[in-house]
Parts: C-alpha cells; structure tokens; sequence
C-alpha cells in the first residue's frame, strides 16, 4: 500500500479533530497496517494510565471463573446472581449430570417403544432418580463448593431447599418429557407421585442424617420394595396403581407437613464434620 | 505496555496462543490494538466509561473465544468486530449517541495539497461522502464503515431496520450520482 497515515493525521485522529472521510480512512487503513497502527499508541501518562487501568479489569475477568449455561438461565428467570452460583454449584445441576439423567430416562423411554418391559424400568427408575438428584445436590461427597458453602454466613436449610427446588424442576421437567413418549397412559404418570414421595422422606432423614446417606437409604428401601413385586411377573399398574399412589400423596404430606408445617421445628440440617 | 515491545511473534500466532492460554499473548495483543480500539470507539460514544467498559469486555471476549478466530482476515478486522458489536449492546443497555464520525467537524481548512492528495486516493468520494446528510452518513458509517449488519446498525441508531435499508439506498443513489 503506498498510502500511509502521516504523523500529523495520526495526532490529529488522536485528539478527535480528523472529521469526514479522512478519518474513516485511517480507520479503515490501519485494520492492514500494522506501521500505522503503532502511531496511534499513546505517549501522554494519562492515556497510558487509562489503557493500564482497563487492563486490569481485564485480568481480573480473565481470571475470573466462567458463569455457566446454568447460572445465566437463572440469572434470566431472576434469580439474584449469588443464589444463582450457589444454586448453580449443586453438583445435579452440572450439565454432565443433566446428559446423564437425560440419557437413562430418553433411554429407557426409548427402548420401551420396543418391549414394553422397559415401561416398567421406566416406571422404577424415574423416582429414583429424583432421589438420587435431590441427595447429590448438597453434600460433602459430591458438592465441589461444599466447603465454600459451610463456610459461607447462609442459612444451610435455605440453601437446600433451593437447591432441591431448582433440582427438583430440572429433573422431573426432563422425566416428564421422556414419560411423554410412552405408550402406555398411566405409565406416562405413575413415576410422579411416588417420586414426590421419596424425595420428601428423602429431606425429611436429611434432618437427622447427613443427606447423602438419607438418599442411599432411601433408595435401597424402595429397591428392596419394588424388587419383591417384580418377581411376581408385575405391570405397572399392579405395582404403581391406585393404593400405591394415595399411599404416596399420603406420605408426602405428612412429611411436607412435618418439614415445614407450623410445628416444624427449626432444626438445621445435619452436617458430617 | 505502550512501549514498542519486543515480541516477535505475529499477532495470529499470539491468538493461536491464546487457546492455549498464554497469558503473556493477550498482554501483548492488548498492547498493540487496545490503544486503536480505545481511539476508534471514543470516536462513536463520548462517555469515556462506556469505551472503557466496551474495550475491556473485548479483551476478555478475545481471550474466551480465540478459538473462534479462524485465522482469516486481519486480526485487527476480528477485533473491531468484536468490539463494535460490544459496542452495540451496551449503548442499548444505556441508550446514547452514536457519534457518527462523518458529522460535526466537516475539514473546512484543507490545504490544497491535501486536496490532491485526497483527490488522488479516492476520486471525488470523500467530498461526496461528507456531503450526505447527517442521517444518511450515519447509517453509511454504521453498515459500510464499522461492518455492522442492517439489524445491529438499527439497534445502534435507534431506527427501525426497514429505515436502515431505505436510507442506505438512498445514500447510495447520491453517492453514485455525484461520482458518476
């Protein structure tokens, strides 16, 4: 390129006095040229000053961690952005943990198209996994900031509420999706109720018992449960039908009354030291 | 910083860099485009914070997204891309000015030599170009000059993009009239 910007254009594109197509043309000349590109590099301290300041709040973002996909949806359902990091650290929310739940319920679901004995797997396994989400939201196994959040002045029942809420709408959201896609009616709805189920008894241990465990417990209980019916040649409906679903309704108000009714008592939830 | 460093290598290579997470190649890439970036987007929004805030959220977008540079083009060109879209969204966020660098001082001391030298690089288009009227050369600078497209050029101008579209036509009818 012969044209060059000159000394006297550049400082006078500096201070903001090159109007029209002039400018326009060192603009445009110097995206090529990296000669002219070293003429518009400050000499004065302020400037030099300003462009150092911005570059530290450039480092410090860099270094800064990422928000993740999960933080900034929540973020956009307005949840204030620390609830959102702490909602958003529970380790049932990571994404790989999404793929997972994703692909055992889309799996199964699948595969129930082909031979309806995978309703039924369906049907057993979709309320575990409710519990197994709720039970690795918070906890010292699982949780990464686990540390960080006993340390940090939040009331740890709060947390976990919030958390189960948060996990609870991803998880049974993602379920209720796969369930739609089986045949069998009462299959597509049976999973609910029981899952409401383990999981308030789920909370309800927690109060007594380290979460983690009250999750494992719980569902070694409703393995052991399920098991003894599938011997016995079982559908859906004579393992999840009526009784089985008043006697979940029933469970889960009686330990949602026991949680939070008037007479809760505001016992935190325990922790392993 | 400032000082003419010494780092050999070229600016895509420090973006290759970048993936890899030098550090020390986005210090150097800031050095030799943050100082342009800063002039060239005090010249679209006079609230110095506002550019201050829109260089430093470039250099952090170049960091996260080297990877996305596909190593064509000028690097310089990747940047401005980057920052006049930053740009774009926070004057929306806080509507402003969008100076359009065409309006306001027109040159009306040239010296004769400029004159011809201007003559000589680019025909009668620089005269031309200043005589389009303020709203024109705003939507010229807009899509032509800063590369936006016609719907971040609307958010920017605060105009509907069927208004962009109109307007550019225009501009383009007088320009080609007085050039021809």
């Amino acid at each position: 390129m012969s044209w060059h910007v000159s000394p006297e254009m550049a400082t006078s594109y500096r201070v903001g006095e090159l109007a029209g197509a002039r400018a326009a043309s060192v603009e445009a000349h110097v995206m090529a040229c990296e000669l002219c590109r070293t003429l518009l590099r400050p000499s004065d301290t302020v400037a030099l000053e300003r462009l150092a300041m911005i570059w530290d709040g450039v480092e410090d973002q860099v270094d800064q961690p990422r928000i993740t996909f999960i933080e900034r949806l929540l973020i956009f359902c307005r949840v204030p952005a620390d609830e959102a990091r702490l909602l958003a650290s529970a380790p049932s929310l990571q994404l790989s943990w999404l793929v997972a739940l994703l692909s055992v319920v889309g799996g199964t679901s699948l595969l129930s198209q082909q031979a309806d004995r995978f309703t039924l797997v369906f049907v057993v396994l979709a309320p575990m996994l409710q519990v197994v989400s709720v039970a690795a939201a918070y906890g010292p196994h699982l949780d990464p900031t686990y540390e960080l959040t006993r340390s940090t002045p939040y009331p740890t029942t709060r947390l976990l509420m919030l958390r189960t809420v948060a996990v609870l709408a991803v998880s049974l959201l993602l379920t209720a999706a796969a369930a739609l896609t089986l045949t069998d009616e009462w299959a597509a709805v049976a999973w609910l109720l029981p899952s409401l189920a383990l999981v308030s008894v789920t909370l309800l241990l927690a109060k007594w018992i380290d979460l983690n465990l009250a999750g494992s417990v719980v569902c070694v209980a409703y393995l052991f449960a399920v098991t003894s019916a599938l011997f016995n040649d079982a559908t859906v409906r004579s393992i999840f039908g009526g009784p089985v679903q008043l006697a979940a309704i029933a469970v889960t108000l009686v330990c949602g009354l026991v949680l939070f009714g008037p007479n809760a008592e505001r016992a935190q939830i325990r922790r392993r030291s | 910083m400032g000082t003419v460093s010494a780092d050999p290598r070229s600016d895509s290579a420090l973006v290759d860099a970048l993936v890899e997470g030098d550090r020390q190649a986005l210090a150097e890439l800031y050095g030799r485009h943050a100082p342009w970036l800063l002039l060239r987007l005090t010249r679209r929004c006079a609230d110095a914070g506002i550019v201050d805030e829109v260089v430093q959220d470039t250099f952090v977008a170049v960091w996260r997204s080297a990877k996305k540079y596909n190593g064509q083009g000028e690097v310089a060109a990747w940047i401005w891309g980057i920052g006049i879209r930053r740009m774009v969204d926070a004057l929306r966020r806080r509507p402003r000015e969008y100076i359009s660098t065409t309006v306001g001082h027109p040159d009306v001391a040239l010296s004769a030599e400029e004159q011809v030298l201007l003559g000589v690089e680019y025909g009668d288009l620089a005269g031309a170009l200043d005589r389009l009227s303020p709203e024109l050369r705003a939507v010229v600078q807009a899509t032509v000059l800063d590369g936006l497209t016609t719907g971040e050029a609307a958010k920017l101008l605060g105009i509907p993009q069927g208004t962009v579209k109109s307007r550019m036509k225009r501009a383009r009818g007088q320009l080609r009239e007085e050039l021809a």
